[in-house]
C-alpha cells in the first residue's frame, strides 16, 4: 500500500461498498470508471472484492442474541431441529427433536439447561455418554448452545412411569420385583462407572409399551446441579422432595448410597401404592422433617390402613394378603434400603436387588441381623496375633494410599489401632461372599465398605482414631479408583475430625481428604472452603501437607499463580520439617514434583529450567527414601524424562524413559497402565524428535499393554492405534500398514465411541495421507470427504480441525485432478493449523492450480 | 515460622462499580475493567485448556460464564451487559491470542506428553486454528491503526462472537455502520492475512 491517507481509506472503503452492490459482470466497468487513473486503488478494491466471499465464511458469523426464552419449532441447536416442545421443568425446558441433517431417523429428548458452566458439563457428558445398557436411555450427544447454554440430547422413550405401568397391567407382585430388579441393575451399572442418578422417580423410570424399564436422566441431576452454581444457591438441594434422601435434604455429599434409597422408595411405592411419608399438608418444610425425622411405617402395615388418598385398585393383589406377602422379607428390604444413615443402608443397587432374589428363591436375606459374624468375631478375639498379620496384608494390596496415610499416623497408640485393626477385620469376614468369585479387587472393596460401618459404630465415642482409619478407608477407595466411595467415607471421617479440637492432626487430615476427595465430584468450592480454613488451623507438621494439596487443587482450577504460590510454601516448610524429621523428605519431594509439574506448563526456557532443577531434586530424594527400584523413583524420573525432550535433549529423555521403564516393568508387572503410558510418552516424544524408527516398537508396546488392559475394544486401544498410523503415514514404504491401523481404529471407535462423536471421524482423515502415497486419490477423496462431513457436523464447519480436514481433501481433490474443486478447501485451511508440511504442500498446490 | 495466609479473593464488589461507570459513559472504567475481564477470562480459558486436548474454547460461553461470576450480584440489564461484552470481546482477543501463541510454542517445543494423548489428526500436530488467531491478531493492529472503530467491530463479531446489535450498542454506533464496518474489515483482513509477510 503505497498511501494510507485517510482520503485514500474512505475512498477505498466507498468504492468496495459501491462495487458490492453491483453485479459481478459490472464491478470491472465501474471501478474502471471510478479509477481511470489510479490503477493501485482499483487492483486494492479488486483484491478486497475477491477475498470477500470468502471472507464471509471464514468469520462465520458466530455472534446470537442472548438466551432466548424458549426455541421455536423449526430452531437449530447443534445437529438437532426443535420439532415441539415435551415439558418444562427445573433445570429448563425439554424439546422434541430429530436430526437437522436427515443423517439419522432418530427423534431425541432434548434438555437445554437455563444456563450453565460449561467445562463441567463437557467433560461429565463424556462420562454419561459411554452408559450403555439397555435399560438406560442414551445420551446420544450435548453441547453448548450458541447462547451458552449446555444441552443434551437424550433417547426418547415412549411408556409409563413403572409405578403407572404397574397399576394399569395389574402386575403382581413377583412381576413387579423383575421390574424393580431390572432397574437395580441398570443402576448399578451406572455405579460402577461412577455415575450416581440423584433423582431416581417413577417419572424417571418409564416402562415402554414392550415391559421394558427404562432410566432416563442418568446424571442429568448432577449435570444441572453443578453447571447452576453459578446461578443459584440450590445446587445440592433435591430435586424433587419426596424422594429426596435425607443426606440430601441436609444438603450432604450425595453417593451411590442415595440412589439406593430412592430404589427403596420407588419399591416402596410399587408394593404399596404408597410414599413412605404420610403427610399431613404437603409444605416442603413438613416433607423434609418427615424424611429426616420420621420412621416409615413397614410396607406390610401400612397396606391395610384406611385407603385416604392411595388407589387401592391400583395394588397388586387385596390389602390383607398383601401385608401378608410383604410382612418379613419385604418389610426388612425395603426399611434396609430407607435408613436414614447412609451408611445402614444397601452397600449397593447390587446388594439391594440380590437380595430380593434371595427372597424370591427362599433363601435367608441379608438384611437381617447375622449371627456367624458374632462367632467370627470371637474366634479373631482367641486368635488376635494371627489374624492381625493377615489384616494387614490386606490392607497392603490396596497400595500407596495405605503407605502414604499410614505415615502419618502418629497420634493413636498402637495398641489402639491394634484392636481397630481387629475389629475392621471382623468386616471382612461380614462383607458379602469374601472368599468367591476370585476378583481380588472387589473384595477388597466390599471389605472396606464394611470396615466403615464398623468403624462408624465402633469407634463412635473415639473421634480420633475413627476420623484417621476413616480417611485411610477413603483413601484405599481412591487408590481402588472409586472416587465416589472415596468421598463419602471421607465425608464421614471429615464428620468426625470436626468434633475433635482445630489443628489437631485427625482433624486436619480427616478434612484435607474429604476436601481432595470433593474435587473428584467436582465441588472445587467446597473443596477450596476447607483448604482455607485448614490453612490458618493446622500445626505446623500438617500446614505444607495442606499447602501442597490445595496446591494442586488450585493449579486443576487454573489458577497456575496460586497454587506455585502454595507449592513454594509448603517446600519451604517442607524443607524446615525434614531438618527435624528425616520422614517428610518424601513429602518434600512430591511437592518438588508438583512444583515442577507447574512450571512445565509454562514452557518459557526459565521455567522448564526451574522445573528440571526441581524434578531431579525429587528423583534424589525418592531414590534415597524408597530406594532406586521403587516405582515412585521411576514415576517421577519418566517426567523427567519429558522435561528433557522438552528442553530438546532427546539423548538424555530416552535414556531417562529407559530407566523408568525398566524399573516400572517388574515392580508393577510388564501388563500395567502406568507402563503403558509412559511408553506412549516415550514414543510422541521421540515422534516429535523426528526419530520414527524408535517410536514404532513403544508404540506397539504401548499397544499390547493397553490391548490387555482396557480390552481390544477400547477408547484407549483405537488412540493409540491412530497415533502409530499417523507415525507410520510418515514412513516410505509403511503405507499399506498404516491403512490397516487406521482401519482397525475406526472400527474400534465406532464401537466404542457414541455417535457423531469426532473422534469417530479421525481414522477417515488419516487414511487420506497413505491412499494420496500409493496414488489412489479417489479413494483419498472419498475418505476425506467422509471425514469432513463428520467433522463439520460434530465441531462445526469453522473448528480448526475441521479446517484441517479441509486442507486433506483439498490435497486429494488436486492429486485426482480435480483443482478447481480443491481451491477452496485449500485455501480455507491455510489458516487451520497445519504442520508445516502440510501447509507448504498445500501452498505448492495452490500455487499449481493459479498457474 | 511461615504463616501462609489464604490468597486474597478479588476485589469483585468494584467490577459492579467499574460496570456502572462504563454504562455512565466513562470511558476510563473501560481501561480499568480490562485486567479484570482478561483476568477472568484467561482463567476460565486455561482451565478448558487443560481438558481434553481437543476442546477448543467457546468463546459465548467463556463470556457469558465471566459476567456472571464478576457482575454476580448484579441485575443484568441489557445495557451493563453490552458494555460488559464491548470490554470481553477485547479481552477475549487477548485470551484467544496468548492461548494461540501458547500453544503454537508448545507445538514447537514437542511437549504434547505428560496426558496421554491420543487425539491427534494426522501426524500428531494438535490441530486448533491457533495460526489463524496468530495472524488476525497482527493484521488486525494494522487495521486498528489504520480504523480503530473497524478493528473494535472485529473484536466483537469476531472475538466476542457479539451480534450486530450487541456491538452496536457496545461501540455505541449504528447497526448499518457496524454491517458495513465489519463487511469491509473481513475481506481486509482475509486478504492482509493472505499476503506473504
Amino acid at each position: 500500500m503505497a498511501d494510507d491517507s485517510p482520503d485514500r481509506w474512505s475512498r477505498l472503503e466507498a468504492l468496495f461498498e459501491q462495487a458490492l452492490e453491483l453485479a459481478e459482470a459490472d464491478r470491472a466497468a465501474f471501478l474502471l470508471r471510478e479509477t481511470p487513473d489510479d490503477p493501485d486503488l482499483r487492483a486494492e478494491v479488486e483484491a478486497l472484492l475477491t477475498a470477500q466471499p470468502d471472507a464471509e465464511g471464514f468469520f462465520a458469523d458466530v455472534a446470537r442474541q442472548l438466551a432466548p426464552e424458549a426455541l421455536a419449532p423449526g430452531s437449530r441447536v447443534g445437529p438437532y431441529r426443535i420439532t415441539g416442545a415435551l415439558g418444562q421443568g427445573g433445570m429448563g425446558v425439554v424439546y422434541r427433536a430429530e436430526r437437522a441433517d436427515g443423517q439419522f431417523e432418530r427423534e431425541v429428548a432434548l434438555k437445554v439447561l437455563r444456563a450453565g458452566d460449561p467445562r463441567r458439563f463437557l467433560s461429565e457428558r463424556r462420562i454419561l455418554a459411554r452408559l450403555d445398557h439397555p435399560n438406560i436411555a442414551r445420551l446420544y450427544g450435548g453441547g453448548i448452545t450458541p447462547d451458552g447454554r449446555p444441552y443434551f440430547a437424550l433417547e426418547l422413550v415412549n411408556g409409563l412411569p413403572i409405578t403407572e405401568y404397574a397399576a394399569r397391567h395389574q402386575l403382581d407382585v413377583e412381576a413387579r420385583l423383575a421390574l424393580f430388579a431390572q432397574v437395580c441393575e441398570a443402576v448399578q451399572y451406572a455405579h460402577r462407572r461412577l455415575v450416581v442418578h440423584r433423582d431416581i422417580k417413577p417419572s424417571n423410570v418409564m416402562v415402554t409399551p414392550e415391559g421394558t424399564p427404562m432410566l432416563l436422566d442418568f446424571g442429568v441431576a448432577k449435570l444441572v446441579a453443578e453447571t447452576e452454581d453459578g446461578l443459584t444457591l440450590t445446587g445440592v438441594a433435591p430435586l424433587t422432595p419426596a424422594y429426596a434422601a435425607p443426606e440430601q435434604v441436609r444438603g450432604e455429599a450425595v453417593t451411590t448410597a442415595t440412589d439406593v434409597y430412592a430404589l427403596g422408595v420407588l419399591l416402596y411405592e410399587l408394593l404399596t401404592g404408597r410414599r413412605p411419608y404420610r403427610l399431613a399438608d404437603r409444605a416442603r418444610a413438613a416433607m423434609e422433617r418427615a424424611i429426616l425425622e420420621t420412621e416409615p411405617t413397614r410396607p406390610s402395615a401400612v397396606v391395610t390402613e384406611p385407603a385416604g388418598e392411595a388407589d387401592t385398585t391400583t395394588l397388586p393383589v387385596p390389602p390383607p394378603q398383601l401385608a401378608r406377602r410383604l410382612a418379613g422379607d419385604l418389610d426388612q428390604i425395603v426399611l434396609k434400603a430407607l435408613r436414614k444413615d447412609p451408611g445402614d443402608r444397601y452397600g449397593s443397587a447390587d446388594a439391594l436387588e440380590r437380595d430380593l432374589s434371595r427372597h424370591l428363591e427362599g433363601l435367608p436375606i441379608e438384611a437381617r441381623p447375622a449371627s456367624a459374624a458374632y462367632r467370627l468375631r470371637r474366634f479373631i478375639r482367641r486368635h488376635r496375633a494371627g489374624v492381625l498379620a493377615s489384616a494387614l496384608g490386606v490392607l497392603l494390596l490396596v497400595g500407596w494410599a495405605i503407605t502414604a496415610t499410614v505415615q502419618n499416623q502418629r497420634v493413636a497408640a498402637e495398641r489402639d489401632r491394634a484392636e481397630a485393626l481387629n475389629d475392621v477385620l471382623v468386616g471382612l469376614f461380614e462383607s458379602p461372599d469374601p472368599t468367591t468369585g476370585g476378583d481380588r479387587e472387589l473384595t477388597v472393596s466390599a471389605f472396606l465398605a464394611s470396615s466403615t460401618d464398623r468403624l462408624q459404630r465402633d469407634l463412635a465415642d473415639r473421634p480420633a482414631l475413627q476420623a484417621e482409619l476413616l480417611s485411610v478407608v477413603a483413601s484405599s477407595h481412591l487408590g481402588l479408583g472409586d472416587p465416589i466411595r472415596a468421598d463419602s467415607v471421607a465425608a464421614l471421617a471429615a464428620e468426625a475430625g470436626r468434633e475433635l479440637a482445630p489443628g489437631t492432626h485427625a482433624r486436619t487430615l480427616a478434612r484435607s481428604w474429604y476436601a481432595w476427595t470433593r474435587t473428584y465430584q467436582g465441588d472445587y468450592e467446597t473443596s477450596e472452603q476447607i483448604y482455607r480454613e485448614l490453612l490458618t488451623e493446622a500445626s505446623v507438621e500438617d500446614r505444607p501437607d495442606v499447602l501442597n494439596d490445595f496446591g494442586i487443587v488450585l493449579g486443576e482450577m487454573g489458577e497456575a499463580k496460586e497454587a506455585r504460590r502454595h507449592l513454594r510454601a509448603a517446600i519451604r516448610q517442607f524443607r524446615a520439617l525434614v531438618r527435624r524429621d528425616p520422614a517428610r523428605r518424601a513429602d518434600l519431594a512430591s511437592a518438588l514434583d508438583n512444583l515442577a509439574s507447574s512450571f512445565e506448563a509454562e514452557q518459557t526456557p526459565a521455567r522448564l529450567d526451574s522445573a528440571w532443577v526441581l524434578q531431579q531434586e525429587a528423583v534424589a530424594i525418592k531414590a534415597e527414601v524408597y530406594g532406586a527400584d521403587h516405582p515412585q523413583v521411576a514415576e517421577a524420573m519418566s517426567e523427567l524424562a519429558g522435561l528433557a525432550a522438552t528442553r530438546g535433549e532427546q539423548a538424555t529423555a530416552d535414556s531417562l524413559y529407559e530407566r523408568s521403564v525398566s524399573t516400572l516393568e517388574p515392580a508393577y508387572g510388564s501388563e500395567h497402565p502406568t507402563v503403558a503410558t509412559v511408553l506412549n510418552n516415550w514414543a510422541l516424544r521421540r515422534a516429535n524428535a523426528g526419530d520414527a524408527d524408535g517410536a514404532e516398537p513403544l508404540y506397539r508396546r504401548a499397544l499390547a499393554i493397553r490391548e490387555a488392559v482396557y480390552g481390544r475394544e477400547s477408547e484407549s486401544v483405537a488412540g493409540t492405534l491412530q497415533n502409530l498410523a499417523a507415525l507410520l503415514t510418515q514412513v516410505p514404504g509403511r503405507e499399506t500398514d498404516a491403512l490397516a491401523l487406521f482401519d482397525r481404529a475406526e472400527e474400534i471407535y465406532a464401537s466404542v465411541m457414541p455417535e457423531g462423536h469426532y473422534l469417530r471421524a479421525f481414522p477417515a482423515a488419516g487414511r487420506a495421507g497413505p491412499l494420496r502415497a500409493l496414488g489412489r486419490a479417489d479413494e483419498a477423496v472419498r475418505d476425506a470427504s467422509r471425514a469432513l462431513a463428520m467433522l463439520t457436523e460434530a465441531l462445526g464447519a469453522e473448528h480448526g480441525v475441521t479446517l484441517s480436514a479441509r486442507g486433506i481433501l483439498g490435497l486429494a481433490l488436486v492429486d485426482a485432478g480435480r483443482p478447481e474443486e480443491a481451491r477452496p478447501h485449500l485455501e480455507a485451511s491455510l489458516g487451520a493449523s497445519l504442520t508445516d508440511d502440510e501447509r507448504r504442500e498445500a501452498e505448492a498446490a495452490l500455487a499449481e492450480i493459479d498457474a | 515460622m511461615d504463616h501462609s495466609v489464604a490468597p486474597d479473593d478479588a476485589p469483585r464488589d468494584d467490577v459492579q462499580t467499574l460496570l456502572d461507570a462504563l454504562q455512565r459513559g466513562d470511558e476510563a472504567a473501560f481501561d480499568q475493567l480490562m485486567p479484570v475481564v482478561y483476568d477472568e477470562l484467561r482463567q476460565l480459558a486455561q482451565s478448558v485448556r487443560r481438558g481434553p486436548s481437543m476442546e477448543t474454547l467457546n468463546t459465548t460461553a467463556l463470556v457469558h460464564e465471566a459476567y456472571l461470576k464478576l457482575a454476580n450480584h448484579a441485575s443484568p440489564t441489557f445495557e451493563g451487559r453490552s458494555h460488559f461484552l464491548g470490554v470481553a470481546a477485547k479481552a477475549m482477543r487477548h485470551v484467544l491470542v496468548d492461548h494461540a501463541r501458547r500453544r503454537s510454542a508448545s507445538k514447537r517445543g514437542g511437549d504434547l506428553a505428560r496426558v496421554d494423548l491420543s487425539e491427534t489428526l494426522v501426524g500428531g500436530a494438535d490441530t486448533a486454528p491457533d495460526n489463524h488467531v496468530i495472524a488476525l491478531d497482527r493484521v488486525l493492529d494494522q487495521l486498528a491503526s489504520q480504523d480503530p472503530r473497524k478493528a473494535r467491530v472485529v473484536e466483537c463479531r469476531f472475538f466476542g462472537e457479539m451480534s450486530v446489535d450487541e456491538t452496536a450498542a457496545a461501540l455505541g454506533i449504528s447497526r448499518a455502520t457496524v454491517n458495513r464496518d465489519w463487511q469491509f474489515a473481513q475481506a481486509w483482513l482475509l486478504r492482509e492475512m493472505s499476503e506473504p509477510e
